[in-house]
């Protein structure tokens, strides 16, 4: 009996150094397409082996990833309204890194099961004037600690937390839109045919996680606070091959882009680290730090891109292309 | 007591069983409405995909429309309670078309903003959930009041003559009909007690009708006002909106006026003085709304930031808004002001025809109020979707938006079987011993 | 693609031989090879962890292809045996998960076999299959202990990480010039502090810094780690300590604000006296009209 219970108690330490040493594996590989199929049926993939300290081998189950904010499951309903006690979360983005890979909206679109022309974050390409080098710009929800589109809420449909995230809660949103026009950052997204089909069941819904949507409701970036529960990165910064996207807690005074952890205040020090259109008193919660000493041309984010979208960015192509000739 | 009298006779004569060409209009209209019903069903379940709203342009001629109406029914707060309250004679005539506007274009035209939720059947969360923070809450309370309340006026106005018809010898209408006007005449029997309560209730409603209806237009204006976007971001929304509002509605009390007159052959109650002093107000309205529209474009203009430059670009580009804009510019400052302000081209057709210019110009110009600021933010549009870019209306948009204009033409042409157009009492008992707002008191009395 | 393999060659560490033989072998016959044979190259890369608690976990990976086209072998049995010089010690056999990678815990209390250094061999390999080549690694692993104290003198916060080792004696003794990464615990990941080396008795020293902030006591939890040491691998080691800001943990109410659930006071107060003044007067003209009606 004692026994049993110390052993249950190792068993449990064994998943933090677990987790460590999986995550530690999984960055930085390419995706498992090639198989092996003389280990099929054998492996459980849910099970780990494990040596005991009288040299037998035994088969444990894989302990799901730790929680790292209680409670894990994501809050429904109004109780989502309240935020994560002492978090303050913000988002640095290093645009010198940014190369418009657009991994970021992948992810993200598929972790919250958007359409693929539903885009919660978007990369533009932005030029400051005319003898400005042009850079991507990535732009997700900043939100804001005095967010405009929270005050023109009708019926407190969206909602600012107290660890800085603007959540749309999609049972109570009428889809007036009044946000999408009051969001001077166009950050919002409306439901404007049937979204696509979830696994997450209706009554399964948290504003937290965003899934699953519902038509003729507003949506946009939620900085993934279940993803925080679990300890995990949001998708857009876990996404990006670059690391230019940081995610943290302020109050932790740390920000991560999932290799590098710097802290958020010397970061913010030593980049001189800005808001975009900070002038608005809307006070973002999303930092930018300039694009000096650039890793890439901002031409070499072009290359991928289908024709139309090319298209798109006519405009600051055409006026850098004059200014060369 | 015999209240009825020769005017009453005659024009009852309208109020009688309606002829088949009556019918046949009523059907016409009201299949139009019915159809706008059709395209509301189909909105509400293929989703607002199938209307011309995207993602930048978030609303469209529905929240147009949703300030066009609203502006319309300015004219009987204007016209109808102002003049009520300072005991003008002459206008008497046309206050019963002018309470008509106002409710008329209010029932019509609130809806509009209800077409641009995406989820109608959660339309009570406005009750349960409401945040008097928002904007949206403002105008859900000041719009339903202000209709109320016009609602309320126009029954007032009406009392005394369903008193006269409910007494009206030798009226060809139906029973029920007779036994409406006698349940909605109140016993009124115009004994001096009487009098006096329906005077003192005339001048209430008209006296608190008219700061509602300029709060309720000033809130209206602030649902762009109270927001960041260049061209919404205006402190002179309020004001400048309710110019608006007023300058339409005077038009539109211009153009029924017309109509009345031709189709009622109403000629020796809606005279040419009629048309003169409208026209005269139109003038005034005509100059102040052109002084609101330079003020809130030279500040712009001279100041040339850049979100601003670049939306007033659009509105000089003839490929973008300019066309629409110069239509503006032109039949709300230029043309009233030639075709009325001089003498030589002024007559009852032509001050009606450039009040007509003028509602659809305001029509529009609600539309550049709306849209292209939508199509503006501050981060540039990179997408490579058309229709997110550029808004464009769709036929669900279009047809609820001219089956709305159906409903209007259809209230007025059944209230006016329901009473006569023309406020028979008002004109008849003519009633100048107003209460005075100041009581002079001497001692001793 | 070489900004994820200079990532990958920062994350991941490969035995230094096995990379340098790997690489030459990759350089010199990798195209001619693969071009004269179908199946494609594999390769299995090994890594070790100890634990917080004293665990070991010894990790592989399976990859085929390369470069670009290097692709995750996932389902792959992988055998894992002691090197025991002339002969091997069969372990177990791992099945590589959906990421390509196979784990073995090893508890604190297993001792394994070891040369005189207190080095153990472990040899991974993989068979290879109708379209894979076989591939194999081997990886060099030894136990060390870390232990972490913590003292204030004169209001400064002296942090102290001792490294020990088993000798072949069986004694615990210091290691030297070992280096330690200092961090913290944050919620996403390890917010580096410094890195400090051990002296001649093992102990390596940290002023560990004032602004840190903790959790709502203060507390924050430190990690003394070893990177991918040649046979210590990845050893990390934790402790808790009252060293941080404490971060207030109270929901505070959000104030009456225009973005809050709350209106502000004035405002209801306002729109309250607006709809009573102008309802009044509306029930007030409706009361004249009762009036007229009882007069009738």
């Amino acid at each position: 009996m004692d026994n049993k219970d110390k052993k249950n108690n190792r068993r449990n330490f064994l998943r933090n150094g677990l987790t460590m040493g999986g995550s530690m594996l999984a960055m930085g590989m390419g995706p498992a397409i090639a198989k092996d199929s003389s280990g099929e049926g054998k492996s459980s993939g849910e099970k780990i082996k494990v040596l005991t300290t009288d040299g037998k081998v035994i088969e444990v189950d894989k302990p799901k990833d730790d929680c790292k904010i209680d409670p894990c499951e994501p809050p429904k309903g109004n109780a989502a309204r309240q935020g994560i006690p002492g978090r303050s979360f913000v988002m640095v983005i290093d645009l010198a890194k940014c190369k418009n890979a657009r991994k970021c909206i992948e992810g993200c679109q598929k972790g919250h099961n958007l359409s693929p022309d539903q885009e919660w974050l978007n990369v533009y390409l932005m030029k400051d004037h005319d003898d400005a080098e042009p850079y991507w710009f990535p732009r997700q929800c900043f939100h804001c600690d005095i967010p405009p589109c929270v005050k023109v809420c009708p019926v407190g449909a969206t909602y600012k937390r107290q660890d800085n995230i603007v959540l749309v809660d999609s049972n109570r949103c009428i889809g007036c839109k009044f946000c999408m026009a009051a969001c001077p950052y166009s950050v919002r997204i409306f439901n404007w045919e049937k979204p696509p089909e979830s696994d997450v069941p209706p009554e399964d819904y948290s504003p937290e996680a965003s899934v699953p949507a519902q038509i003729g409701t507003v949506s946009k970036c939620d900085f993934c606070p279940d993803r925080s529960r679990e300890g995990k990165l949001p998708y857009c910064a876990s996404g990006c091959p670059m690391g230019a996207i940081y995610f943290g807690d302020k109050n932790e005074d740390a920000v991560s882009n999932g290799t590098e952890t710097l802290r958020f205040r010397q970061l913010i020090k030593d980049r001189v680290g800005y808001r975009y259109l900070d002038e608005l008193g809307t006070e973002p919660n999303v930092y930018y730090l300039p694009p000096v000493e650039r890793m890439f041309d901002y031409k070499s984010g072009l290359n991928d891109l289908p024709e139309e979208k090319q298209e798109v960015y006519k405009d600051i192509i055409d006026g850098e292309n004059n200014k060369n000739n | 007591m015999e209240n009825s009298s020769d005017l009453m006779k005659k024009l009852a004569r309208n109020l009688e069983t309606p002829s088949r060409q009556w019918y046949i209009w009523v059907i016409i209209l009201s299949a139009i409405v019915l159809f706008g019903v059709y395209a509301l069903i189909r909105q509400i379940q293929e989703g607002q995909i199938i209307t011309g709203m995207r993602d930048n342009a978030v609303w469209g001629i529905y929240t147009a429309n949703f300030i066009f109406f609203m502006g319309l029914s300015y004219a009987g707060a204007l016209v109808s309670c102002s003049f009520q309250l300072l005991r003008i004679q002459w206008a008497k005539p046309l206050l019963r078309m002018a309470e008509l506007i106002t409710v008329s274009t209010l029932i019509v035209g609130a809806p509009y903003i209800l077409f641009c939720l995406g989820r109608l059947d959660r339309i009570h969360y406005l009750f349960m959930y409401g945040r008097i923070q928002s904007p949206i809450t403002w105008d859900v309370i000041a719009i339903s009041t202000d209709l109320v309340f016009c609602a309320a006026f126009l029954y007032f106005t009406h009392i005394r003559d369903f008193a006269k018809l409910r007494d009206l010898e030798g009226l060809k209408v139906a029973k029920w009909r007779k036994k409406l006007y006698a349940i909605l005449a109140l016993n009124y029997r115009g004994t001096p007690l009487q009098k006096k309560y329906l005077h003192q209730a005339h001048d209430i409603m008209a006296a608190i009708i008219i700061p509602t209806a300029v709060i309720a237009y000033s809130l209206l204006s602030w649902l762009f006002g109270m927001s960041l976007k260049p061209g919404w971001h205006s402190t002179i929304f309020g004001p400048y909106f309710v110019v608006t509002a007023a300058y339409s509605g005077i038009a539109l009390l211009i153009i029924i006026m017309w109509l009345y007159r031709k189709s009622r052959k109403l000629e020796d109650y809606i005279t040419n003085k009629h048309f003169n002093y409208m026209a005269f107000g139109l003038v005034l309205l005509t100059m102040a709304y052109g002084y609101f529209t330079f003020s809130e474009y030279i500040t712009d203009w001279y100041n040339q930031t850049s979100q601003m430059s670049a939306l007033l670009g659009k509105f000089t580009d003839m490929s973008q808004y300019g066309a629409l804009q110069s239509f503006h510019v032109l039949f709300t400052m230029f043309v009233p002001l030639i075709i009325i302000g001089l003498p030589w081209f002024r007559s009852i057709n032509s001050i009606t025809l450039v009040s007509l210019f003028i509602v659809i110009a305001l029509w529009v110009k609600r539309y550049l109020i709306v849209v292209p600021p939508l199509e503006t933010p501050f981060i540039p549009i990179q997408d490579v979707r058309p229709e997110y870019v550029q808004y464009s209306m769709s036929w669900v948009e279009i047809t609820l938006t001219v089956s709305g204009l159906a409903l209007i033409v259809l209230i007025f042409t059944i209230a006016s079987k329901i009473a006569p157009i023309i406020p028979v009492a008002e004109i008849e008992d003519v009633e100048d011993t107003a209460k005075p707002i100041i009581r002079f008191q001497t001692k001793g009395v | 693609m070489i900004i994820k393999l200079m990532k990958m060659k920062n994350q991941i560490y490969k035995s230094v031989y096995s990379l340098i033989v790997g690489f030459l072998i990759l350089s010199l016959f990798g195209t001619s090879l693969s071009m004269a044979q179908s199946k494609e190259r594999t390769r299995l890369r090994s890594y070790f962890y100890i634990h917080d608690n004293g665990d070991r976990e010894i990790s592989v990976l399976l990859t085929a292809g390369r470069g670009r086209n290097m692709q995750n072998v996932s389902n792959a049995p992988i055998s894992m045996e002691v090197d025991m010089g002339d002969s091997t010690l069969f372990l177990t056999e791992l099945i590589t998960d959906a990421e390509g990678s196979a784990n073995l815990l090893v508890e604190a209390g297993y001792t394994f076999p070891a040369d005189e250094e207190g080095i153990t061999t472990v040899l991974a390999s993989y068979n290879g299959n109708d379209t894979l080549r076989s591939a194999s690694t081997d990886i060099e692993i030894k136990d060390v202990f870390l232990e972490i104290s913590f003292d204030i003198e004169d209001s400064v916060k002296i942090l102290t990480v001792q490294a020990k080792e088993f000798n072949n004696e069986g004694e615990l003794i210091p290691v030297e010039e070992l280096d330690i990464n200092i961090g913290v615990q944050r919620l996403y990941s390890i917010l580096p502090i410094d890195e400090i080396e051990t002296d001649e008795n093992g102990i390596g020293i940290l002023e560990f810094p004032d602004d840190i902030p903790g959790d709502s006591i203060g507390l924050i939890k430190i990690l003394a780690r070893i990177d991918e040491h040649d046979y210590f691998g990845t050893v990390t080691k934790t402790s808790s300590v009252n060293w941080g800001i404490p971060v207030s943990y109270e929901l505070k109410r959000l104030p009456r604000q225009l973005f809050t659930d709350e209106a502000p006071l004035w405002m209801i107060i306002g729109v309250f006296i607006a709809l009573v003044g102008a309802w009044y007067h509306f029930f007030l003209s409706v009361y004249k009209l009762v009036k007229l009606k009882n007069e009738g």
